[in-house]
């Protein structure tokens, strides 16, 4: 993959990158202002319904029956939970449903009301019980989310430091760019999708600028590895990127690839468990989302305006250069 | 090196290899226990994270705050009918009386009922304001925990629902280890009763305290976070203990009440912690404190509950109600993505080591297995690392452990690709592996100081998940890059006594053609 003429498509890249990032910026703030989030936050940030079903083993030998009553009545009600768990109490065992807020509470309270008729069979004293809350103000995934961009921070300028180090400072400056970049690209997608952001979500995001730092490694390494042969050294600043894009295009892409592949791969297992696809298409959305980023951005946005870096490096250096050799 | 040396290395790594995964993998019932005994494996000995083995959940309700169940539970009866007759009017009107008390008493909110008094006491929205209040500040206790993930929410406006994983390992949630999985469930309700002590931190002596005030040995007007910089856990050689950093202030009065103590003829030689009316610790005094820290030697399992606790109120982080942490009852929920998510997941994880190891063998033949070779330590390694540092594995973890898999068969197939071009331009196999590894050097040695700089910051900034990521993937790098320079040790040592050196690695010469 030699042929790519990515240096000379840096204005299409900005292009692209522009758009996506300004629709993301859009649909957040629509969605911010109209519905109360720039992202679609998932349980672990937003409020919910839940109904919790406690039910005595006394009543109730087996959990299926006990579900099966819930189920009928959420059907019969037209409400749809969007998670359950269940689990032993000290009498019996719990059935814990949540409900997304936009799901009609009335009917699930109708829901309820059957419910609780059908497992205490009309006593009063019964053990089993069905209540419904409303739960709110969750503040689990904030502390989260803080320390997580400190630390991502703090690993992008670490990168463009041991860049300027190792490397040189125009590379330093594309792999920041990069980083910001893939991230930025990753956030608006998130925003434009609406994948309910949560643990997973933060998770996915420093995936991405890891893939990224990767990426970035691998396609610098080739340049300054093939900037110590004459040969290629006397090329156009155009041509040499190009050549070390198409050498590293592949280790970027299959690197993504075999992440997200791998995601995918954990996810349908995971499905085939929890008998649900809807359960697992969160994290393989992420996964998908997370790997376009790094491939865009990695493969193709950053070799174009590294050119422009490098050109510009370049040219100031011969000025320089002249300026030193008049004095 | 020689055919024997050659095969002996090999042997005895391939052996190492297979009794380290069959101890890995396999679990059984120990011979002569009488089925009583049962070895677990490695990998049902890692903790697992909410995730693969669910949530441990439980509602906080403050004093005068009630379900119905509880409401109507104890209300007070008034027979009807042929009971009723053998009672006489008077007892009658005293039951009824009773009864209307009790109903008085409660106003429903919802599904629960309040207790009029606390509605006086605070105003219904200051009620309301306390425990949005106290909410945040068991949020922050619990963020403290570490936990890969937790949550805190307000129920109902009356109640505070806390969920954290049941870190239990895969043989504790199957109930085969119940002692590892009553340690998880032990550990679950001590954290949520000593994270959810209301009140204040005071210091208290039973000899020499004031006795009016709880024989708190400060002065009462004195506000006693002023003593403390913070409380931190701090263990040492298997050792654990809660460390108090002091003020200069605090130190000046630790200096007088320890003096106190120290020198009182009665008994009690020891300065308690009370959180409230809980006593948390109790410092024994022999000498006179002067220092700008000191040391309580706790157990292990208290050690960071007392630290997170202690540190939170010595920054005025109090919760103001008072909760049914005694007594609470705590649900262990089913993982969401399944019962046997684990299991599912578990087999996940082969088919992509699985899937790595075909890849390499298909794409280098021989060498391959080298890599494979290594695959398998890579996964035996971060298996045995994850069991010994108890870090909690998730779904999160896992990508990460894939990532440094990733890492390694990239770094190995660029070197391998580096040598089939140099074998391209005709130089003998030695002469390429050294090219190929030389011109891999830097870009691979860079690679992966970056990545481990990079997973350090991640577990020592982050909290919760992604800093078990972060440590994970710290691991990840490490082992990749020895394993690295293993694999050309490995290369050289099963290559030794195979004639076509090029065949083994599916490589080809190309001639030289001198015109």
């Amino acid at each position: 993959m030699t042929n790519l003429k990515l240096s000379s498509k840096m204005h299409l890249f900005i292009i692209i990158t522009s758009v996506l990032v300004a629709a993301g910026i859009a649909v957040g703030l629509v969605f911010n202002f109209v519905f109360g989030g720039y992202f679609n936050f998932g349980s672990e940030y937003a409020s919910y319904n839940s109904v919790v079903v406690d039910y005595a083993y006394i009543d109730y030998g087996s959990e299926d029956a006990v579900r099966e009553i819930c189920d009928k009545a959420f059907d019969a009600a037209g409400v749809k939970y969007y998670s359950t768990e269940n689990g032993e109490t000290g009498e019996g065992g719990e059935f814990i449903f949540k409900f997304a807020k936009s799901v009609n509470t009335e009917s699930i309270q109708k829901a309820v009301g059957v419910i609780h008729s059908e497992i205490t069979k009309g006593d009063v004293n019964s053990l089993s019980h069905a209540y419904f809350h409303n739960v709110k103000t969750k503040m689990g995934g904030a502390p989260a989310l803080k320390f997580g961009a400190i630390a991502l921070a703090s690993a992008i300028a670490f990168q463009f430091l041991y860049f300027v180090i190792r490397y040189r400072l125009t590379m330093a400056f594309a792999a920041l760019l990069a980083n910001v970049h893939n991230l930025a690209i990753y956030v608006s997608l998130l925003a434009i999708t609406r994948v309910p952001f949560g643990s997973s979500a933060i998770a996915f995001g420093a995936l991405t600028v890891l893939t990224t730092m990767i990426g970035c490694c691998l396609l610098f390494d080739r340049m300054r590895k093939n900037l110590k042969e004459e040969s290629f050294a006397k090329r156009g600043v155009g041509e040499q990127v190009d050549i070390c894009a198409g050498e590293s295009i592949l280790n970027v892409s299959v690197l993504s690839v075999f992440i997200a592949a791998s995601a995918l791969i954990m996810f349908v297992f995971l499905s085939i468990s929890a008998l649900s696809v809807a359960v697992v298409m969160t994290p393989v959305f992420l996964a998908v989302l997370s790997a376009v980023a790094s491939i865009y951005g990695t493969a193709f946005f950053t070799p174009s305006v590294y050119a422009r870096f490098k050109t510009i490096g370049d040219n100031y250096k011969a000025a320089h250069g002249k300026k030193s050799k008049k004095a | 090196m020689g055919k024997v040396k050659s095969a002996v290395i090999t042997a005895v790594l391939v052996a190492a290899i297979a009794v380290l995964a069959f101890f890995a993998f396999f679990s059984w019932q120990v011979p002569g226990s009488n089925g009583v005994s049962r070895y677990n494996s490695f990998i049902s000995g890692i903790r697992l994270g909410g995730d693969l083995t669910g949530e441990a959940s439980a509602v906080l309700y403050p004093d005068g705050v009630i379900t119905a169940a509880d409401y109507n539970f104890g209300m007070p009866e008034v027979p009807e009918g042929d009971e009723a007759a053998d009672l006489t009017e008077e007892e009658l009107a005293e039951l009824k009386d009773k009864q209307k008390e009790y109903i008085s008493r409660y106003v429903k909110r919802g599904d629960l009922y309040i207790d009029n008094d606390a509605i006086t006491e605070y105003g219904e929205d200051g009620f309301k304001a306390h425990i949005q209040k106290d909410a945040e500040v068991l949020s922050g206790r619990l963020g403290e925990k570490g936990y890969s993930a937790y949550s805190v929410a307000v129920r109902d406006n009356y109640t505070i629902q806390v969920t954290v994983p049941t870190d239990f390992t895969y043989a504790a949630y199957k109930q085969y280890d119940t002692s590892a999985r009553s340690d998880a469930t032990t550990a679950i309700s001590r954290t949520i009763q000593f994270l959810s002590y209301n009140g204040e931190l005071s210091l208290r002596n039973g000899d020499v305290g004031k006795k009016q005030h709880n024989n708190i040995l400060t002065p009462i007007s004195a506000d006693i976070t002023t003593y403390f910089k913070n409380v931190t856990k701090y263990a040492v050689a298997g050792n654990y203990a809660v460390k108090v950093n002091l003020t200069q202030s605090g130190r000046e009065q630790f200096r007088k009440i320890s003096g106190t103590v120290a020198d009182n003829s009665g008994e009690d030689k020891a300065i308690g912690f009370f959180i409230g009316d809980n006593q948390l610790l109790s410092l024994t005094v022999s000498s006179v404190i002067d220092e700008n820290s000191f040391f309580i030697t706790v157990d292990k399992a208290y050690a960071q509950d007392y630290a997170i606790i202690l540190n939170s109120v010595v920054h005025g982080e109090t919760l103001a109600l008072d909760y049914n942490s005694d007594s609470v009852d705590i649900v262990y929920g089913s993982a969401a993505l399944g019962g046997n998510a684990a299991i599912y997941f578990g087999a996940a994880l082969l088919l992509i080591v699985a899937a790595s190891v075909i890849l390499s063998v298909v794409k280098y033949k021989r060498l391959g297995l080298v890599n494979a070779i290594m695959i398998a330590i890579y996964a035996l390694t971060i298996i045995t690392a994850l069991l010994l540092i108890e870090i909690q594995f998730t779904i999160a973890g896992a990508l990460a452990a894939v990532l440094g898999l990733a890492l390694l068969c990239g770094s190995n197939f660029a070197v391998f690709e580096a040598v089939r071009r140099e074998t391209k331009k005709g130089k003998t196999m030695p002469s390429s592996i050294k090219s190929g590894y030389k011109s891999m050097l830097t870009g691979v040695l860079d690679l992966h100081i970056i990545l481990t700089v990079v997973s350090l910051m991640l577990a020592l900034i982050c909290v919760g998940e992604l800093a078990a990521c972060g440590l994970i993937f710290f691991i990840a790098t490490v082992a990749s890059y020895v394993l690295h320079w293993f694999t050309r040790f490995m290369w050289y040592v099963i290559s030794s006594p195979v004639r076509n050196k090029f065949a083994f690695g599916g490589f080809t010469r190309e001639e030289q053609i001198d015109d």
